[in-house]
């Protein structure tokens, strides 16, 4: 049978039962609309996590016994930490202007002499964002000399990973549940539409088709409608998220285009093997 | 041609045939007679592999139910046409598609699978409806979609499963005819019947069959 026969036959079979076509391909579409909707909020939930991590600073106060030279010494050893991704070193009397900058002009002048330390601000890779690592981190630090203190809003981090796990859980069941019943769904409805033309598949068997020559269409016949019912799915949360990302400019949205062209391939793939599965269970029953 | 030697058939421990021994010999015409349930279904459902015997073996052309392999049961049916009562026509295809889907499977060209279901279809008196969907058609007429379909790869038999329950007197009697031009042309026909009056009437060996077992 040639691949030409084959995709006639499937559009063929498209058109032929265009009533229980529809009915498929927009249950894939709603499937796979909802499914996409749960991806592109797992999206934002991350990226939004994201965001907060990369704001995770720690700051390492130098005693004001150090000089610069044995300061920017520090500041090499901290960078060659695995982890840290970028340090600063803030003198003392860089960080009188910040102060001057957030608190005005005046109380620091009240004082004969600055009294806010040097310090390193460093920041650290995305991998190493959680609690434990930068226990670590700070761990390394801590031994060296002329440290006075460091600060990194334990608790807060803390507070961030727990958070993170309880989305992570969440969002894994949810998913889940999602995913499992997109697949239930379109499969049933696959196989809805393959048990209605159960006769024509038994009369095709009676004169002579291979399991092949049949099996063939019904496949592309799948993954052609399991790829509309992708393509509507993916219409439509594209032009959605695109009217909430320029009606909502104050949300940073996450990129979502990745995620919204996937629904296309897994429609395909859902559609082709429900429809496979499902040709094949008749053929066996017919065996 | 067609040989069955001590088949029986069990269908969730029934018995549907019991010892069967058959011989269909080149060219004949034989009818298989009994009353509903007799066995006469099952037995033309054994000679196209729709099923297996439990017991016995059976040959059907060049074909032995002891060598042959699942995936050669479509070449065999290529080989073998079949008419059933309910027509089994695919519903959602024309006419001419309906008899070029048996030249499809058997992989031959477009152009000639056009020229043989049309040159069939003509055989059979069909030719002017070819775009006509089977629900569009008497019974009698799909009957005849079916055998032009049963027809158009040249079987060497034609096994018929009451081709004329579902038909009038005059549409029965067309078919009839058909059958026997059929026969006579030199393919033979196997045809069940419940209708003891018909066969009586045919100038064909009756092959008698009740609970399972040729009388």
């Amino acid at each position: 049978m040639g691949l030409g026969y084959a995709f006639r036959e499937a559009i063929l079979g498209l058109y032929r039962a265009r009533g229980m076509s529809l009915v498929s391909i927009g249950t894939t579409a709603v499937s796979l609309l909802v499914f996409g909707i749960f991806l592109l909020v797992t999206l934002n939930l991350y990226g939004i996590v994201g965001q907060v991590r990369r704001r995770i600073e720690i700051e390492v106060y130098l005693s004001d016994d150090i000089d610069d030279k044995e300061a920017l010494d520090l500041k090499r050893k901290v960078e060659a930490i695995n982890g840290v991704k970028e340090v600063d070193y803030i003198d003392k009397e860089k960080a009188a202007d910040e102060f001057r900058q957030a608190f005005g002009e005046g109380l620091l002048e009240a004082v004969s002499q600055n009294p806010l330390p040097a310090s390193l601000r460093i920041k650290v890779e995305d991998t190493f964002s959680t609690s434990d690592k930068i226990k670590e981190i700070v761990k390394q630090i801590e031994k060296r000399r002329g440290i006075e203190e460091i600060e990194y809003g334990r608790q807060w981090v803390e507070r961030l990973d727990r958070l993170t796990l309880i989305v992570t859980v969440a969002d894994l069941v949810i998913g889940l549940v999602i995913g499992l019943s997109s697949i239930f769904v379109v499969a049933n409805t696959v196989n809805l539409t393959i048990l209605a033309r159960r006769e024509s598949i038994e009369i095709m068997k009676l004169v002579g088709a291979t399991d092949n020559f049949i099996q063939i269409p019904f496949l592309l016949e799948g993954i052609i409608g399991g790829t509309l019912g992708g393509a509507l799915a993916s219409a439509i949360l594209y032009f959605s998220y695109n009217w909430a990302v320029v009606h909502f400019p104050r949300i940073t949205f996450a990129p979502s285009n990745l995620a919204v062209a996937l629904m296309i391939p897994l429609g395909a793939i859902l559609g082709g093997l429900g429809s496979r599965i499902s040709v094949k269970r008749v053929l066996k029953s017919l065996a | 041609m067609i040989q069955m030697y001590r088949v029986s058939k069990k269908i969730h421990n029934t018995t549907v045939l019991e010892d069967v021994n058959l011989h269909v010999g080149k060219g004949e015409f034989v009818l298989l007679v009994g009353p509903s349930g007799a066995g006469k279904s099952t037995l033309l459902r054994l000679l196209h592999f729709d099923d297996r015997p439990t017991e016995g073996w059976i040959r059907v052309g060049e074909y032995s139910s002891s060598a042959l392999k699942d995936r050669q049961i479509p070449l065999l049916r290529r080989k073998i046409g079949i008419i059933f009562q309910d027509f089994k026509l695919l519903k959602d295809r024309n006419i001419f598609e309906n008899v070029a889907f048996a030249l499809r499977v058997t992989g031959t060209r477009k152009s000639l699978t056009k020229r043989k279901a049309l040159q069939t279809l003509t055989a059979v008196g069909l030719a002017h409806r070819r775009d006509a969907m089977p629900n569009q058609l008497s019974g009698g007429e799909q009957q005849r979609v079916s055998i032009a379909r049963a027809l158009v790869n040249d079987p060497f038999v034609l096994l018929a499963d009451e081709p004329l329950g579902d038909l009038d007197k005059e549409a029965s009697s067309n078919i009839l005819e058909l059958l026997k031009e059929i026969n006579h042309r030199g393919t033979t026909v196997v045809m069940a019947t419940h209708d003891e009056d018909l066969a009586a009437h045919m100038p064909y060996r009756c092959i008698r069959i009740e609970n399972g077992r040729i009388l």
